[in-house]
């Protein structure tokens, strides 16, 4: 009674650990994977019996997409785990009472090979070699006798509830060492899974702006955000913008920069950069598909009036064990494409895809009228610290979007001034603010009064803190 | 042991129960259309070989079918299937083909479906079996579509004449390999070459039962090696070398272009192990590829790009010209004289794939508006020349006019030709097959039968480079220990 107390409190612990601490990881991790019952699944994706337990992680990973279940399962292995070992030590040890620590003892190691485990395959490998253990075990002792009496200082009541205690310390270290690098990848999942929502408010709640400045993967959804909500001409380097290349991930072929960049081209209305990462995203999973790849090809294919390629993808969920609703509500979407024709996106020449700054170029030659990629293009030049090629943009780019006395956005105010310094005719050209003249007063009085620290730690947010 | 026994008898009892469901009586359709139905595939109006695998169909968006095959007037075969799927019993098939070579079946199929929950039964439809066979095995690659990058690839066999499909070689023992261009000598499943490239890459070329590895980058001219054409003799491969570039699009429906900025061509010699060239096919001026033997092996054919300026950059202007030259096999040489035989300067377009026929009398390939790699373009489709006549021959039944149609390989009685294209989704190639005469008369194109033809959906995999085989393929497991790296 009291081992199956302490196991089930065991197991209440794991599963609160993992659905308070972990809940957007194990979406995530849902997302990562991939299961079907469909034919080439088994006969090209995996390779049956070697594959075994990769399919089994499979299809457990599915319902990750819930996390209370995620945790269940996520819990359930550990348990599994310490309940074979308990087995095995039953079977060999004739008065096994008050041993269950050693069973413990071996929890923070597999905790340990758990917690990095995104596909399944090593908790299962080895909750099952333990399991298969037990069993042989307990075949073996039928017809021999258990070991015999452990030595009775082993089973003292105050060294096993010590043995017991350390055991479950070491697991709770297991994780919080782990947890420097659990939290990145929950925060990062929680980031893309409120992107994918389009919360962008809330994106912009969590990521603090030493954590933008600091964290590469924070800074891609921070400035994402802010260029969604029309704040990056305010503060995308007070968010720690530093190159034109900082807006995305490039010649990275991990899934959670890819799934980054499907979400940041499908908001630029870039739809073949977006499919072709979204392919990519999805080579990264064991059997190179994903769920997550499969879901954004599929809306992809859905807004391009691609109906026979979204109907395949969603076909194929349809052999999927938790899609159901998903499908239901794009079933409507998927009928009113059904005889239209497919619209791909297209003004003007094909342009080839290089970097940010020559692709965000194209978009804006080709959508001149749009702020978003007008925005990114002349924040990504002034990443560049290239005032000139700032200037010669925003005389094109100033007539078309700020007319009718349009206030110039902060940033370009501020590199404005800049510009004036060499070309005073600027100010006669453009308006700047009041309150930016005097921001800017005062930061080149306390510049030339050699107090650069304090002139860039006061304006930090400013372009001429970024510049100088 | 009663709960055993109990078992038992469920599961005998929930068995008879399954028999006796399957065994619901033929149903007659309240209704009846002047209208063929609209069945995936479409396999109205084709020729097929007589020893194809059955011609499984369904009806979209129908919860039960049934079929009727008739011959001359007499029911030959009665098949029904939920969800409109209709599964042909291989058995029967082939007794229905025998009976059938040479003359029509008629397909007459009734459908029950939420618009017709009482049945309607629609016009029957033709298909022609012809008393040509066709060779009984393919071989293709699968990989997945995306782009640049790959994870699991491997070149497959199939039985044509049953749904058995088997990996000859795939990347599994290392992800990081990409496998591509299986080529044969003359159909024979004997031997075989294919590329490895990645870490410990190379050319696999597996003859008189022994496998080796070619390391094309030390040998010879030390070029690399792409696409292969092994000579009817077996004892030669020509090769063109290619420095191969992908360029992504921004915008718009092509999302890819590849070309070339240099190509050459070679001919490894399998039994001195040599690497021949000749100067005039080195050129850096000149693009050749796509080398093709004609089946007496007297010349070969290939295309050439003359490059306007050095190094090629992707324009829209690239155009490939079709050539021959004449080769002795005696000395492994290359005749004076080539021969321009579509000059894309005058007829626009630009040639991929060139394939003669068993026979040497027809050439078919693949046109598209310009470039090198046709999958990509829309445009591209299949086209014939008799090289009696120089003529061009009308071949546009086998083509989609919205999607590619592309690689293609001649059967080997030349009677048959498979080709990919991507009409389903856009897509993924799959592969389509269609009858061809000796006047190189071309009939209505037909989807390779899957057991269940939802799997032509289903599949996640793009098939490429389909050869026809005349027998099944046994590559020694070594064969990928050979290019084995750490992934």
């Amino acid at each position: 009674m009291k081992k199956l107390i302490l196991l089930s409190l065991t197991y209440v612990a794991l599963w609160a650990v993992w659905y308070f601490a972990y809940p957007y990881f194990l979406i995530w991790l849902e997302g990562f994977s991939f299961f079907t019952t469909l034919p080439d699944f088994t006969a090209i994706h995996f390779h049956l019996p070697e594959d075994t337990f990769r399919y089994v992680g499979s299809f457990l990973l599915q319902f990750y997409a819930f996390p209370a279940a995620g945790a269940a399962i996520q819990a359930l292995l550990p348990v599994l785990f310490i309940l074979s070992i308990m087995a095995i030590i039953k079977r060999l040890v004739e008065n096994s009472e008050g041993l269950v620590w050693i069973a413990y003892a071996f929890l923070p190691l597999y905790l340990y090979y758990q917690m990095s485990d995104m596909t399944l395959v090593r908790s299962i490998t080895i909750l099952a070699a333990v399991a298969a253990a037990a069993m042989l075990v307990y075949l073996a002792t039928i017809f021999i006798k258990p070991f015999g009496k452990v030595p009775a200082f082993l089973r003292n009541r105050y060294f096993c509830a010590v043995m017991l205690l350390l055991s479950l310390g070491m697991s709770v270290s297991v994780m919080t060492t782990y947890g420097s690098v659990g939290r990145h990848y929950e925060k990062v999942a929680h980031m893309y899974h409120l992107a994918q929502h389009q919360e962008w408010e809330e994106i912009l709640e969590e990521i603090s702006v030493q954590e933008s400045v600091q964290n590469e993967y924070m800074r891609k959804y921070a400035l994402l955000a802010l260029a969604q909500t029309g704040q990056l001409t305010d503060y995308a380097f007070r968010y720690g913008l530093s190159s034109s290349d900082d807006f995305l991930f490039y010649d990275v072929q991990e899934s959670f920069c890819l799934s980054f960049n499907v979400l940041f081209y499908r908001t630029l209305g870039m739809n073949n950069p977006a499919v072709y990462h979204s392919y990519q995203q999805a080579l990264q999973s064991v059997p190179g598909l994903s769920f997550d790849a499969m879901r954004n090809l599929t809306d992809i294919y859905l807004e391009q009036k691609e109906y026979e390629l979204a109907r395949k993808y969603m076909d194929i969920l349809a052999h999927t064990t938790c899609h159901g609703k998903w499908i239901r509500e794009r079933l409507p979407k998927l009928e009113a494409i059904r005889d239209a024709e497919p619209e791909y996106r297209m003004q003007g020449d094909k342009f080839i895809m290089e970097s940010f700054l020559p692709d965000i170029s194209s978009m804006y030659d080709r959508y001149p009228k749009d702020a978003k990629y007008a925005d990114y293009l002349l924040c990504a030049v002034l990443a560049n610290k290239d005032a000139g090629t700032f200037f010669k943009i925003f005389n094109v780019v100033a007539p078309r979007i700020y007319t009718e006395g349009q206030r110039i956005p902060r940033i370009y105010q501020e590199a404005l001034l800049l510009i004036a310094s060499k070309e005073p005719v600027v100010l006669k050209v453009y308006r700047i603010d009041d309150d930016v003249w005097k921001r800017f007063t005062d930061f080149t009085e306390l510049m030339s009064q050699g107090k650069t620290a304090q002139a860039k730690r006061k304006y930090a947010d400013s372009y001429w803190a970024y510049v100088y | 042991m009663t709960y055993i026994l109990k078992a038992i008898l469920r599961i005998a009892l929930l068995s008879g129960l399954f028999v006796c469901s399957g065994c619901s009586s033929w149903k007659s359709p309240e209704a009846t259309s002047p209208a063929r139905p609209v069945t995936f595939p479409d396999y109205a109006e084709v020729t097929i070989p007589v020893n194809i695998a059955p011609l499984n169909f369904m009806v979209q968006g129908a919860e039960y079918a049934q079929a009727v095959f008739c011959h001359e007037g007499v029911e030959m075969l009665r098949v029904k299937g939920k969800d409109g799927v209709i599964q042909i019993p291989i058995k029967k098939w082939r007794e229905l083909l025998k009976a059938a070579a040479g003359g029509n079946i008629d397909v007459q199929v009734s459908v029950w479906s939420k618009s017709f929950p009482d049945g309607i039964s629609y016009q029957s439809y033709p298909m022609h079996v012809s008393e040509d066979e066709v060779d009984p095995w393919i071989s293709y690659r699968l990989i997945e579509p995306g782009y640049v990058g790959w994870r699991q690839l491997g070149i497959y066999q199939r039985d044509l004449t049953s749904f058995d499909e088997s990996p000859i070689v795939t990347n599994r023992k290392s992800n990081t390999t990409c496998i591509n261009c299986h080529s044969y000598p003359s159909y024979s499943p004997e031997s075989m070459m294919f590329h490895a490239r990645g870490k410990n890459g190379g050319t696999i070329l597996y003859k008189d039962g022994k496998l080796q590895k070619i390391d094309f980058k030390s040998i010879g001219p030390k070029k690399n090696t792409t696409y292969p054409s092994w000579h009817p003799d077996g004892r030669y491969i020509a090769f063109s070398s290619n420095t191969t570039h992908q360029i992504f699009f921004g915008e718009g429906e092509q999302p890819i272009e590849v070309f070339d900025t240099a190509s050459d061509l070679v001919i490894y010699d399998t039994e001195t192990g040599q690497v021949l060239t000749d100067p005039r096919f080195m050129t850096e001026d000149k693009l050749e590829t796509f080398p093709s033997w004609s089946p007496d092996g007297r010349y070969l054919y290939f295309v050439s790009y003359t490059a306007k300026e050095m190094p090629v950059y992707f324009n829209a202007g690239i155009r490939y010209d079709l050539l021959r030259v004449a080769f002795d096999p005696q000395t492994g040489a290359f005749g004076e004289h080539v021969e321009v035989l579509y000059d894309s300067s005058l007829r626009g377009g630009s040639v991929s794939y060139p394939r003669v026929s068993p026979d040497g009398r027809h050439l078919l390939y693949t046109w598209s508006e310009n470039g090198t790699f046709p999958i990509w373009h829309d445009e591209a489709d299949l086209k014939m020349i008799d090289l009696q006549t120089m003529q061009d021959v009308d071949v546009s039944v086998l083509n989609d006019v919205e999607d590619a149609d592309s690689y293609h390989s001649w059967s080997s009685e030349g009677r048959w030709v498979i080709f990919g294209s991507r009409r389903l989704d856009g897509r993924y190639t799959r592969l389509f097959m269609a009858y061809l005469d000796e006047n190189g008369h071309a009939d209505k194109p037909f989807l390779l039968p899957q057991e269940d033809p939802r799997q032509n959906m289903w599949r996640l995999m793009s098939f490429n480079v389909p050869e026809f085989m005349s027998g099944k393929v046994d590559l020694p497991e070594e064969a990928s220990d050979l290019f084995y790296s750490e992934d």
